[in-house]
């Protein structure tokens, strides 16, 4: 922690001196400050975790064997259940246009989506094809991808609450 | 603006790619359990841009129960995968 401490703080000079704002160093080396008030100064920088700790956070501490720790931090791996028969793309925007015509290139079965007229003939355009409505589109679909802006607007497609469902953050659920 | 879960078949996955706050995806699930057709929310925020997500080599970092991931996996790896990074599809056990 000691060495760690020094370094930045030669960062924090050397920035000083040439006029160039190093905020983020800046607020490292006041973290590290802090674990070497605290005692911490022969510790690996690392632990400064445990300064968190002491605010009332859980402790991050490993508990279990090599072996099981191992196990837990491995990726979660899955065994893919093969291509859908039809997916439902909703959102055919600056980022939408472009995954939904990924996935049709990966030669699965795509309908695209979007309230707006002008994204839906720029994604016929470059070669989409798209649903009539929302709901012809959502018919035996096993997929359906949103890129919507908000939660909300997820909510109100799926389940169309026009703003009064869970997401919007009033306190009725409504059922 | 639409009720896609009443024409949504049994067990249908939805997958969101968009950047929301952890309670709110929960809150997702909450409501599609209530419709109680088994639709599974897979919460898959993107980076990369516009012109990553055409060739679908956007990094994604999926989260979901283990059979809506299997379900969605050949879509997720549609949208991350093509240029050839493997390193770009992030699975996450919620």
């Amino acid at each position: 922690m000691s060495i760690i401490a020094k370094d930045s703080g030669i960062v924090c000079d050397e920035s000083r001196l040439m006029g160039f704002p190093a905020p983020m160093s800046a607020a490292a080396e006041q973290l590290f400050l802090s674990a070497m008030g605290a005692g911490m100064a022969r510790e690996d920088d690392g632990l400064l975790i445990k300064q968190y700790q002491g605010y009332g956070a859980p402790s991050v501490a490993e508990t279990g064997t090599e072996e099981e720790e191992a196990a837990k931090a491995k990726e979660l791996s899955v065994t893919p259940a093969g291509k859908p028969k039809k997916v439902l793309f909703v959102g055919l925007g600056a980022m939408g246009k472009g995954m939904s015509l990924s996935i049709k290139k990966a030669g699965i079965e795509v309908l695209g989506y979007d309230v707006k007229d002008a994204a839906l003939d720029a994604y016929r355009q470059a070669g989409g094809k798209t649903a009539d409505d929302l709901l012809s589109g959502a018919k035996d679909a096993d997929v359906v991808v949103l890129v919507p802006n908000t939660a909300a607007q997820a909510e109100d497609i799926l389940v169309g609450l026009d703003g009064k469902g869970i997401c919007t953050g009033k306190l009725s659920i409504h059922g | 603006m639409g009720e896609l879960t009443i024409v949504l078949p049994q067990n249908a996955v939805v997958v969101l790619c968009s950047t929301i706050a952890p309670t709110a995806a929960v809150n997702l699930q909450k409501a599609l359990d209530k419709v109680g057709k088994g639709h599974q929310l897979v919460d898959a925020p993107v980076s990369g841009g516009p012109s990553r997500a055409e060739t679908g080599d956007l990094a994604l970092m999926a989260s979901g129960d283990d059979a809506a991931l299997a379900r969605a996996h050949a879509v997720l790896r549609a949208l991350s995968a093509q240029a050839g990074n493997e390193i770009n599809l992030h699975l996450i056990r919620e």
